[in-house]
């Protein structure tokens, strides 16, 4: 057993986890264990099942990965794993921090954004946007910059009531894809393969302190697919649209709905619409592209300031 | 809850149009916005599967995203929903999994265009040469959208050769299916609107039809796509409402790639009446 940090909560290991940030010793008292064990089938109450995931009504859902392994998540302080790999197999933490951190977020009333979130300028800013929108190649781009990384498609979103809705940082690795580690000639010493077959990799770029605290979440900035409309623009998103793309960008929000939690799911995202800068980065998915569209995201804090100080 | 309609074909066959055109139709001759297209979609969205099976396809392998995606239960959340495939109705290789249930699906309507048009449309559409667009309609092997060395927006295709695909999906067993040659959708659109409306159960007035032959004519289409882009043109083609004609090879191909064609496909042309000719 390992103790280790993850979005701030003491968390402790059967699972060797070397993308997080690691304790001394095991936690006397964890917020999350995480314990390699059988996972039992099935649940009872099932609300829903894919080939990859069973929910139950109880909130309790498991995510099987044949090949890979079976994960148990539960009462927001108990992740099962199963592996049909060995235990130190990064694809084992790959899709652990997938499908199996939304869950637990859901369960632990917090909200996953499908995001990847970087500090820049003191303010975290989150880059949303669908699967193969770009997030993780100009988190990148943004992290070679000297920005340091909170969190990589998935952030973590605390928006109670009493505080500024706020990014929880998880690990400062990013998930790249080869061609984007030959174009920003990141060196292959510093990246681990994610899985055999796939050209998926797992890249720290920068080695800065870790930030545990959570960060006032000051922008959320949606990567828009430049094909139609103007290039490279950034376009601020106001009022109720705003709440849409911040609903838009919640990641397994069927989850939410499947077990109760679209009233609270609605609320936090209202929270955050409300405290958040949206806007829309429309911008081509090419690296041509990628140092203006790492520019416009590093101007929206100037805007971000110059709010703060009106 | 209704199911989807497939509209299957390979790649430059008219799906696109033939989408546009029944979803202009289902508004009763509504307005065409290539870029808001409420009532149609691609199938192999990978946003779509990463949803409906909560799980990160980026994560998987090719053949664990082809044995799930037979289970992809399309929720068509309005009365009628037009997919967009470009799959074989064939296994993907190295599984048994061919692409789509057929209790999934509620008819299939199969396009089907002269190969040789397909092969100049083809090059167009993927900045490629037309010597190697032949090369990649006779490859049985042929997938598109693996992920390779970055993450695409489609899910991994099994496409096979034009032969095999078009095969395939002529009475598809299983499905109920029409099969449509573009070039006939062409000469006749309001006619052969009507024919394909009939077979899906669509309500087609003689109106609504014209107001939707005018509103998906080729020349909005392109003028759109000139002004505003096209969110589903490929990043390296230059656009892709080109021509809209059919013939077209006649001045494009050289006798020898027509050739080519003519003799990797030509049991399949005559059976569509298109060789000799």
């Amino acid at each position: 057993m390992i103790g280790c940090f993850l979005c701030g909560w003491r968390v402790n290991s059967e699972l060797p986890l070397p993308e997080l940030q690691a304790a001394d010793a095991p936690h006397p008292v964890a917020d999350l264990t995480i314990r390699i064990a059988s996972v039992p089938e099935p649940l009872d109450n099932i609300a829903m099942r894919t080939p990859f995931v069973t929910i139950s009504y109880d909130g309790s859902a498991i995510v099987e990965i044949k090949a890979t392994g079976r994960y148990l998540i539960r009462g927001g302080s108990e992740i099962l794993v199963e592996p049909a790999v060995p235990p130190d197999s990064p694809e084992l933490s790959m899709f652990l921090w997938g499908t199996p951190l939304g869950i637990l977020c859901y369960q632990r009333g917090l909200i996953p954004l499908h995001a990847a979130t970087l500090l820049i300028h003191g303010c975290a800013v989150a880059i949303a946007g669908r699967s193969s929108a770009g997030k993780s190649t100009l988190a990148a781009e943004l992290s070679l910059r000297g920005h340091t990384v909170l969190s990589d498609d998935i952030t973590v979103v605390d928006t109670a009531p009493d505080r500024v809705p706020a990014a929880l940082p998880s690990f400062p690795h990013l998930h790249l894809w080869s061609d984007t580690i030959e174009k920003l000639q990141i060196p292959s010493a510093t990246t681990v393969r994610l899985r055999q077959g796939l050209e998926k990799f797992q890249v720290r770029l920068r080695v800065s302190a870790p930030v545990a605290l959570p960060v006032p979440l000051s922008s959320v900035v949606l990567l828009t697919d430049g094909r139609t409309g103007p290039r490279h623009r950034l376009e601020p998103v106001e009022g109720f649209e705003s709440l849409h793309v911040i609903a838009s960008q919640i990641y397994r929000r069927q989850f939410a709905d499947l077990i109760g939690l679209r009233a609270s799911l609605f609320e936090g995202s209202s929270r955050i619409a409300a405290h958040a800068q949206v806007s829309r980065l429309h911008v081509r998915r090419e690296f041509a592209s990628l140092a203006a569209a790492a520019d416009l995201v590093e101007s929206v804090t100037n805007r971000a300031f110059a709010a703060n100080v009106a | 809850m209704a199911l989807p309609v497939l509209l299957a074909s390979y790649m430059k066959s008219g799906n696109t149009w033939l989408r546009l055109l029944l979803d202009s139709l289902l508004r009763g001759g509504g307005e065409v916005d290539i870029n808001q297209v409420a009532s149609g979609s691609g199938s192999a969205d990978r946003e779509w599967f990463d949803r409906a099976m909560m799980v990160d396809s980026s994560s998987l392998t090719p053949a664990e995203i082809a044995g799930a995606r037979a289970g992809l239960t399309f929720t068509a959340e309005k009365p009628h929903l037009f997919l967009k495939a470009h799959d074989a109705n064939l296994p993907y290789p190295g599984t048994g999994a061919k692409p789509y249930a057929s209790e999934a699906i509620s008819r299939v309507v199969h396009l089907v265009r002269d190969p040789r048009d397909v092969a100049v449309s083809f090059a167009s559409h993927a900045a490629i040469a037309i010597d190697s667009a032949i090369e990649r309609m006779a490859d049985r092997d042929y997938i598109i959208g693996r992920q390779s060395f970055r993450l695409a927006d489609q899910l991994p295709q099994f496409v096979s050769s034009w032969t095999q695909h078009t095969a395939s999906w002529i009475g598809a067993p299983g499905f109920v299916t029409m099969t449509l040659r573009y070039e006939d959708l062409l000469a006749d659109t309001p006619g052969h609107l009507a024919e394909v409306a009939q077979f899906l159960g669509l309500d087609a007035p003689t109106v609504a039809v014209e107001r939707a032959v005018a509103a998906a004519r080729f020349e909005q289409l392109r003028d759109q796509e000139l002004n505003e882009g096209f969110r589903e043109r490929p990043l390296n083609a230059e656009r892709f409402f080109r021509r809209g004609i059919a013939g077209g090879w006649r001045d494009t191909l050289t006798a020898e790639q027509a050739r080519r064609i003519e003799y990797e496909h030509g049991g399949m042309m005559q059976r569509l009446g298109y060789f000799p000719g």
